[in-house]
């Protein structure tokens, strides 16, 4: 049974939507894959949900994974995938992950994702957004102002 | 013409106000930037230096795309000259084009590389044989037929630059959607196994004009000009300037 990260053949793997779903075919290179019933799991941050999935053995060796899932479920964020061959059995990582944000095509992202060592910097102050932001800001001050003043004035 | 010469040559005659970057590997295509500068690759390793205001990127381009704002780091966010040369397979450089042309207008200009392959090795899906360790093109120009017949409003002009080809995409349309409607039906076509089948004119370069006729043409600073006006006249002036100046799909392409 395997248990490292099976890795994926880019150049044989594709996803696609038809009828609302995502349609995963992944080639999977570790020849220790059996073919088979499997369950697959996505998984994104602390999210995970199931599916069943098929493994079948690959033309020129190695072996296919194929599964779908609603494309309303995948969201806008990239999912990682893995699946357990035997009840009880591990997760295992398949190298690729999936994401199919609805206004871009969908996408099969294969690999390790990339890291940075730092969250991505904030992008810069926009010069004209900040001095009107300003500048309301200020006013509410005086407006303020003016309104406590009034109060006053009124009260005494 | 070597396609950096090519690129560098845009940057003089298009002027761009900004430029985006797709594959930015050790930053050679990067390094002719002189303006705002987007630039995406999930492993960069850059070896050059590098003179422009740049927002670089560590993420596949995929993912750029799903943010929220990924020019962010641009005062508007729009593009005048885009570079594709990430993963050298159809389906990868064809959604980075149908991404990238989301934030374009009439006047931006689209380079795709690696476009002509010369042999059925540079071609391949796989980076194998000989072109493990030497030139190799992928299967990306699958994306040139698809974009001719899908995208008749497009000029698609095939580069003849060394070493694998480049091609120069003229009149994107941000509103356009034909290629959304046909991209899953595609990326089915594009997936196939190795030996690709490699069209005669990827081969030979048939249909490729010479980088310099496109460089030396006049026709930059009507773009240059055209470029500031409304979507809707802009676009007119523009692919008027184009075919005035013989920048036209080839017949029967």
């Amino acid at each position: 049974m395997v248990t490292n990260p099976i890795s994926v053949d880019e150049t044989r793997s594709l996803a696609y939507r038809e009828n609302g779903q995502v349609h995963l075919v992944v080639h999977l290179t570790d020849p220790d894959v059996v073919p088979g019933d499997v369950v697959a799991r996505f998984r994104h941050d602390q999210r995970k949900f199931k599916k069943p999935a098929r493994v079948t053995a690959a033309e020129g060796g190695g072996a296919t994974l194929e599964l779908s899932v609603s494309a309303g479920r995948l969201g806008r964020v990239p999912w990682f995938l893995a699946v357990q061959q035997a009840d009880g059995g591990p997760f295992v990582r398949v190298q690729t992950r999936v994401l199919s944000h609805p206004d871009l095509p969908v996408a099969l992202l294969p690999g390790p994702p990339p890291r940075t060592r730092m969250p991505a910097p904030d992008p810069r102050a926009n010069p004209a957004a900040e001095s009107a932001r300003g500048l309301l800001r200020q006013g509410r001050r005086v407006a303020g102002g003016l309104k406590r003043r009034l109060r006053e004035r009124s009260g005494a | 013409m070597r396609r950096h010469e090519l690129l560098q040559g845009l940057h003089e005659v298009l002027q761009p106000r900004t430029y985006f970057e797709i594959g930015v590997r050790e930053g050679y295509s990067l390094r002719l930037s002189r303006v705002p500068t987007v630039a995406v690759d999930p492993f960069y390793d850059i070896k050059a230096e590098i003179r422009c205001d740049v927002h670089l990127v560590r993420t596949t381009s995929d993912e750029f795309f799903a943010r929220s704002h990924p020019f962010a780091h641009l005062d508007k966010p729009f593009v005048d000259l885009a570079f594709i040369d990430g993963m050298h397979l159809s389906e990868f450089a064809l959604r980075d084009f149908m991404n990238t042309e989301r934030y374009c207008h009439a006047g931006s200009v689209i380079v795709f590389d690696d476009m002509l392959p010369r042999n059925v090795v540079e071609a391949g899906r796989g980076r194998v044989g000989s072109a493990a360790t030497g030139a190799w093109a992928g299967d990306v120009y699958k994306v040139i037929e698809s974009l001719r017949t899908i995208r008749p409003d497009l000029v698609v002009l095939e580069l003849d630059t060394s070493p694998t080809g480049t091609l120069m995409v003229l009149l994107p349309d941000p509103d356009n959607r034909a290629l959304d409607d046909a991209y899953d039906g595609l990326v089915r076509e594009y997936v196939t196994p190795d030996p690709q089948v490699l069209p005669e004119w990827s081969r030979t370069r048939s249909r490729a004009i010479p980088a310099e006729k496109v460089l030396e043409s006049q026709v930059w600073a009507e773009v240059r000009r055209r470029r500031l006006l409304p979507p809707g006249p802009a676009r007119t002036a523009i692919r008027t300037a184009y075919e005035k100046a013989g920048l036209a799909t080839p017949k029967g392409a």
